[in-house]
C-alpha cells in the first residue's frame, strides 16, 4: 500500500511524462511549403511561355497529397501515444484541407469568389473544427453542411444574387443557431 | 471529521500511474503505458483489466503491421473518480485544512 505522499509524487511523475510526450510533426510544413512555393514559382517564369495555360503546374498539388497519405499512415503505425494537443492540431488541419478541397471545386466549377459564398465557407470552418474537438455532433453536422452550402451559394451568385441571403441563413441556422441551442440546453445545469 | 477513505481502485502504484497517465493524453498504447510506468507486461495487464471492470478506461484491441496492439483510453467514470482521488488526497496531505460539513 502506498501513502499519500507517495500518490502525490506518481501523480506528478506521470502528468509531467505525458505532458512532454508530444511532438507536432514538421514534415508536412516544409513539404507543402516547398510544394506550394515551388508550384507559385513555376507558375511565375512559366506564365510568358504557357499563358493561360499556367494554371496546369497547380496540377501538381495533389501528389502532396499522396506523399502526405502515404507519410501518415507510416508514422500512424508507430505511434504510441496521441496528446489532446496533437489531436485538437490534427482537427484544425482536417477542417483546413475540407475547406481547401471546397475551394479547389469552387475552381474547377469556374465560380468566381463572392463575398456571401466566402462567410459560409469561413463559418463551416469554425464550427467544424470547433464540433470535432469538443466532439459535439450538431455543430460538426452543421459546420460540414457549410461546406456544400459554399459550393451551392458560390453557383448562385452568378445567376441569381439575392438567393444567396436565403442560403446564408439556412447556414447560419444549421451551424450557429441549431447547435447553439442544442448546447445551452445541455448545459443548463 | 474523520478522512474519506482513498478509492482503493486508484490507491495502488500501478493503477494510479496508468490513470494519472491516460488523464493527460488522449489516448496511449500498451507498450507505451509499460515503458512509462517501468512495470511487467503481465503485472499492467491485469490492472489495466480491473481499471476497465470499473469502467475507468476503455481497451481497444487492433493490428497494426501485423502485431496486436492494445490502446487505452480514460472515460468520463475515470476522469471524475481521478479528480475525487486528488481532491481526497489534499485533505490527506493538509488535513488541517478539511472543510466541515
Amino acid at each position: 500500500m502506498i501513502d499519500p505522499a507517495e500518490s502525490l509524487d506518481i501523480i506528478q511523475d506521470m502528468i509531467f511524462k505525458a505532458q512532454k510526450n508530444y511532438s507536432i510533426d514538421s514534415f508536412y510544413y516544409i513539404m507543402w511549403g516547398w510544394l506550394t512555393f515551388s508550384a507559385a514559382m513555376l507558375s511565375y517564369f512559366l506564365m510568358p511561355v504557357l499563358h493561360e495555360k499556367t494554371g496546369m503546374v497547380w496540377l501538381l498539388m495533389p501528389l502532396g497529397g499522396i506523399i502526405s497519405f502515404v507519410y501518415g499512415s507510416k508514422q500512424a503505425k508507430y505511434q504510441k501515444v496521441k496528446t489532446h494537443i496533437e489531436s485538437h492540431v490534427n482537427q484544425v488541419w482536417l477542417t483546413l484541407g475540407i475547406a481547401l478541397i471546397c475551394v479547389v471545386i469552387a475552381i474547377f466549377m469556374q465560380i468566381n469568389f463572392k463575398i456571401l459564398p466566402t462567410f459560409i465557407l469561413l463559418y463551416g470552418i469554425g464550427i467544424f473544427c470547433t464540433g470535432r474537438i469538443i466532439k459535439f455532433m450538431p455543430m460538426i453536422i452543421g459546420g460540414a453542411l457549410c461546406f456544400p452550402l459554399f459550393l451551392i451559394s458560390s453557383y448562385f451568385s452568378a445567376t441569381d444574387f439575392s438567393f444567396q441571403y436565403l442560403i446564408l441563413a439556412f447556414a447560419v441556422l444549421v451551424s450557429y443557431i441549431i447547435p447553439g441551442h442544442i448546447l445551452k440546453t445541455k448545459f443548463r445545469h | 471529521m474523520a478522512l474519506k477513505e482513498l478509492n482503493p481502485l486508484l490507491h495502488s502504484q500501478l493503477r494510479l500511474a496508468v490513470v494519472s497517465l491516460l488523464a493527460g493524453v488522449q489516448e496511449a498504447d500498451f507498450s507505451y503505458l509499460k515503458d512509462e510506468t517501468n512495470s511487467t507486461a503481465g503485472n499492467l495487464s491485469v490492472q489495466l483489466q480491473k481499471l476497465k471492470d470499473a469502467g475507468y478506461i476503455e481497451i481497444e484491441k487492433a493490428f497494426k503491421n501485423n502485431y496486436p496492439q492494445t490502446t487505452c483510453k480514460i472515460t468520463r467514470k475515470g476522469s471524475d473518480a481521478f479528480a475525487e482521488y486528488i481532491e481526497n488526497l489534499k485533505e490527506y496531505l493538509s488535513p488541517k485544512k478539511e472543510k466541515k460539513v
